[in-house]
């Protein structure tokens, strides 16, 4: 009876008494609260302006006025064979780099979610620590490894698999292998986020309802699952798109993708007018699908799958 | 098996350890053929370890759990073909209300005709057929309970399984989905297995109560039982609340036993007749509405003298705190219409009781 009692009392809130306006004094120069924020964004703005918001102006100006005012240098995308070439490839090793990245990815954060609280800290470190290592280090170790005299191919030999190395690197799959072992927790992360938010309550449920483990994971926890890998997905294929360490050092100058193309048109052949123009092409692609995926997760969310 | 609506369940000799710790302790349980069974229990009593172990997603280390006879333990949860509400529900936040309600449906094949009837009869039954095409976070608390209800019951489960499906509620909607509940038990004939910590939910929805305490059932008994004659001190203030009486026997009477304290003499039906002897100690539960006080009118059997301490006005009743010498501090709770003049801390009172009120519960 009195545990009943205090339960009713408990669902009685107390008043609200609005503490904060009490005792915010009444300044009359107090500034307007907007502007207040206004200002504390205020150095970061300006940086902004000065150091990213200009160049990138002047980069779009330099791609409609050098050699000569026009859009003449956009027509080099329908007529020029080499940079269809270089867009293809560009294209091919990103969507790859992405689906590989995905698939190993997905993988990890389920393992993790799954995992105790001990190992869960560790596989976290693991995924993390790669991050602080330097891109062109790392680019370097895979050189060592995928080399014709590197560790897989000496490995591979002995045992008898193969009998002549295998070509791991200075072409696309070196390319790629790099570029996945980079992106794996830019891949991770945000897939382990989304997954560690889906109510495990639900697959128990799935189950209860007669799904087997198979089924409660096609038709609830991956569905549920795929705002985490559309985001992963997104992140991963915008930074493939105009990734250059990798493919410079791994690509070996034949696998060319479009940021080592601008940087060899500006740097090296001295053609401003080329250069910007894949740079303002790339931005405006990457914006493109942003604004279309941008939609579709925000359709997902509206149905509750978040 | 399948064409029945209810079934039976024997759970025997079930154990369940997590390294030293025993969350289930040898219990052992029948339920009957549409039944409604609570299993009611303070947090961390099993009885959500029992349930799940019903449920198949906990497997027992010893015991067996079976079916009309059959042994289900080591089946998959999702072979065992019971519903099951989780505690907050557990709705698929991807699938339309609909979708959620087909979805067992759809997992055993049924055809797309047959879907669609039974889901609309589901919904027709909860009561939510308008929010077909809604999403789960769309609906309230209490919509959402009902979703999950009808998901539980739209393929004919052998058993329902109901882990505090009211807890996220608030009280009188609580009320409103109890008597609901009660409703859909009765017109479906479906056996029900409910757990809850809520007494007030366990006397007022259920045919037979088992209460749990630390991994093992103490007393099991249609709500009216275990109010009535509880097993132990345990039961006797989970269920309710009552006043504690301690005395020692001193002889046996016609119908019972007298038993003094501190001096003064008590006496106490056994409607049994299975007395204990005299000279043992005793403690006797006492509900707090089943003593009155005694202004010169009818003596009860029992009879003490006291002073108020506190008292509370609880609209339909008063609460009074009587400070006695012999047993401390006894509550009483009386109706507000038979008290006459509102209680004064610190009025001297007498109290009284009869034989049969009180019950030889067992110290713990």
């Amino acid at each position: 009876m009195r545990a009943l009692l205090s339960r009713i009392a408990s669902t009685e809130t107390s008043p609200a008494t609005d503490v904060a306006g009490a005792l915010r004094p009444p300044s009359p120069r107090r500034l307007h609260g907007a502007m207040r924020y206004w200002l504390l964004i205020m150095p970061a703005l300006l940086l902004m302006l000065a150091f990213y918001l200009y160049p990138i102006g002047r980069v779009l100006w330099i791609s409609v006025t050098e050699p000569k005012p026009g859009l003449d240098n956009f027509a080099l995308l329908a007529t020029s064979a080499s940079i269809h070439k270089m867009l293809v490839t560009t294209a091919r090793i990103s969507i790859l780099t992405t689906v590989i990245t995905l698939v190993l990815a997905y993988l990890v954060a389920y393992t993790l979610v799954h995992s105790g609280e001990r190992g869960k800290r560790w596989m976290l470190l693991g995924v993390i620590v790669p991050l602080w290592i330097s891109v062109l280090v790392r680019a370097f170790a895979w050189f060592i490894l995928l080399r014709r005299e590197g560790l897989i191919n000496n490995v591979l030999i002995a045992s008898g698999i193969i009998d002549s190395p295998l070509s791991l690197i200075w072409n696309e799959t070196g390319v790629v292998i790099g570029m996945v072992h980079y992106m794996l927790p830019f891949g991770i992360l945000p897939i382990y986020a989304n997954m560690n938010d889906i109510d495990q309550r639900c697959v128990a449920a799935a189950r209860g309802l007669g799904a087997t483990r198979g089924a409660a994971f096609r038709k609830v926890f991956l569905p549920l699952s795929m705002p985490g890998v559309i985001g992963a997905g997104i992140l991963v294929f915008v930074f493939s798109l105009g990734f250059f360490v990798t493919p410079a050092l791994l690509g070996g100058g034949k696998t060319l993708m479009i940021a080592e193309y601008i940087k060899v048109q500006i740097l090296e052949i001295v053609r401003w007018g080329v250069g910007t123009m894949l740079a303002a092409t790339l931005l405006v692609v990457i914006g493109l699908l942003l604004a279309i995926l941008g939609r579709i997760i925000d359709l997902r969310k509206l149905f509750g799958s978040v | 098996m399948a064409d029945q609506i209810g079934h039976d369940l024997n759970v025997e000799g079930v154990t369940k350890l997590y390294g030293e710790f025993a969350a289930l302790d040898n219990v052992s349980l029948t339920v009957r053929r549409g039944e409604f069974l609570t299993l009611l229990g303070p947090s961390g009593s099993g009885k959500t370890t029992l349930l799940m172990s019903i449920a198949g997603f906990v497997q027992p280390d010893r015991g067996d759990i079976q079916l009309d006879r059959h042994s289900i333990v080591r089946l998959p949860p999702e072979r065992r073909n019971f519903g099951m509400v989780f505690q907050g529900y557990a709705l698929f936040p991807h699938l339309t209300v609909f979708d959620n309600v087909a979805f067992p449906l759809r997992i055993r094949k049924c055809s797309q005709a047959e879907v669609q009837a039974k889901v609309n009869a589901a919904l027709d039954l909860v009561q939510l057929a308008s929010r077909a095409d809604r999403y789960p976070r769309q609906l309230s608390g209490g919509q959402q309970q009902r979703v999950a209800l009808a998901r539980a019951m739209v393929f004919t489960p052998h058993l329902l399984l109901l882990d505090e499906p009211l807890s996220a509620l608030d009280k009188n909607l609580r009320s409103e989905m109890q008597d609901e509940l009660k409703r859909l038990h009765k017109r479906i004939g479906l056996t029900f297995i409910y757990v809850t910590h809520d007494q007030d939910e366990a006397l007022s929805m259920s045919d037979r109560i088992a209460v749990m305490r630390d991994g093992r059932i103490i007393q099991q008994g249609s709500p009216s039982e275990l109010y009535d004659q509880p097993a132990t001190r345990f039961v006797a203030n989970f269920l309710g609340r009552s006043n504690f009486l301690r005395g020692a026997v001193d002889a046996h009477i016609p119908g019972g036993f007298a038993f003094t304290h501190q001096g003064t003499r008590f006496t106490q039906a056994v409607p049994g007749g299975d007395c204990p002897a005299p000279g043992q100690d005793v403690v006797l539960a006492l509900r707090p509405e089943k003593i009155s006080i005694v202004d010169g009118g009818a003596p009860s059997d029992n009879a003490l003298k006291g002073v108020i301490s506190e008292w509370n006005y609880l609209g339909a009743q008063f609460r009074l705190v009587v400070d006695t010498l012999e047993f401390g501090a006894v509550v009483i709770v009386i109706p507000t219409w038979k008290s006459g003049a509102p209680p004064a801390t610190g009025q001297p009172v007498s109290i009284g009781w009869d034989a049969s009120a009180a019950t030889l519960v067992s110290d713990n």
